[in-house]
């Protein structure tokens, strides 16, 4: 009985780790897709105006997929979820 | 006859199954643990990096300008593996109650990024897996810093102007 005991205790706690260490990846990877959100915004502005858009480097913010854009706006998907920014 | 005390089969082979279960549990923990570990700190460095850029950006955009209005950043890209930056900013300076000029640093090597303040002796140094790093000209004072490591690519344009 108290073998059994110590082995559930155990368990729970192994799997609370393990939770965390999941929770911590989870929350560095949307931390860092707001900051490829940000970093894109600022660097599709700069290319906007010197009028390069075209070698935007698409695989190199994270993981936003989907991007499209026009002259007042650009709209992409991060982690599922769509978002637009409009140019100042 | 005395009876003796002892274990029954049935009570040696459940407690061999639960031992065997247990220890089956227990190194399959230990290797994802392992797994989560490296995909941790794989997600914490590209983070910093993530970090390391924004820093960037926010010194260049605060950087002296010289008299004809663009920003004074010496930059130099050596082979397709390292990129440095040197400018000047204007900071507060709490202990003289001022603004005073410094002198940032920005080294980006193939194993690390560093931004020293001033040639300070204790530089912020972020460590990371190879990288490669090279700055393309997209027009006179504009450019894109392009990073990349086996997993990962990261672009970030530096505006000069």
């Amino acid at each position: 009985m108290e073998v059994l005991i110590g082995l559930t205790i155990l368990g729970i706690t192994l799997l609370l780790f393990w939770q965390s260490y999941n929770n911590q990846i989870q929350i560095n990877e949307k931390l860092m897709n707001a900051y490829a959100v940000d970093r894109l915004g600022y660097d599709l502005k700069i290319l906007k105006e010197v009028n390069k858009l075209n070698e935007l480097s698409q695989n190199s913010y994270g993981k936003i997929t989907n991007l499209i854009w026009n002259d007042a706006e650009f709209k992409g998907t991060s982690l599922g979820q769509e978002f637009t920014m409009k140019f100042k | 006859m005395k009876k003796l005390k002892a274990f029954t089969l049935i009570e040696i082979l459940v407690a061999m199954l639960v031992g065997s279960f247990v220890i089956l549990m227990a190194t399959e923990l230990i290797s994802y643990q392992g797994k989560s570990r490296s995909q941790l700190d794989d997600k914490q460095q590209m983070l910093a990096f993530e970090i390391a850029l924004k820093t960037l950006r926010g010194d260049i955009n605060a950087s002296m300008k010289s008299a004809d209005g663009r920003k004074k950043v010496v930059w130099c890209s050596d082979n397709n593996s390292s990129v440095t930056l040197k400018l000047n900013k204007p900071v507060y300076s709490k202990g003289l109650q001022n603004l005073e000029i410094v002198t940032v640093l920005w080294v980006f090597s193939d194993n690390s990024v560093m931004r020293s303040i001033n040639d300070d002796l204790i530089p912020l140094n972020i460590k990371f897996k190879p990288m490669t790093h090279r700055l393309e000209k997209l027009q006179d004072d504009v450019f894109y810093l392009k990073s990349q490591s086996r997993e990962r690519k990261f672009a970030s344009v530096i505006d000069l102007r």
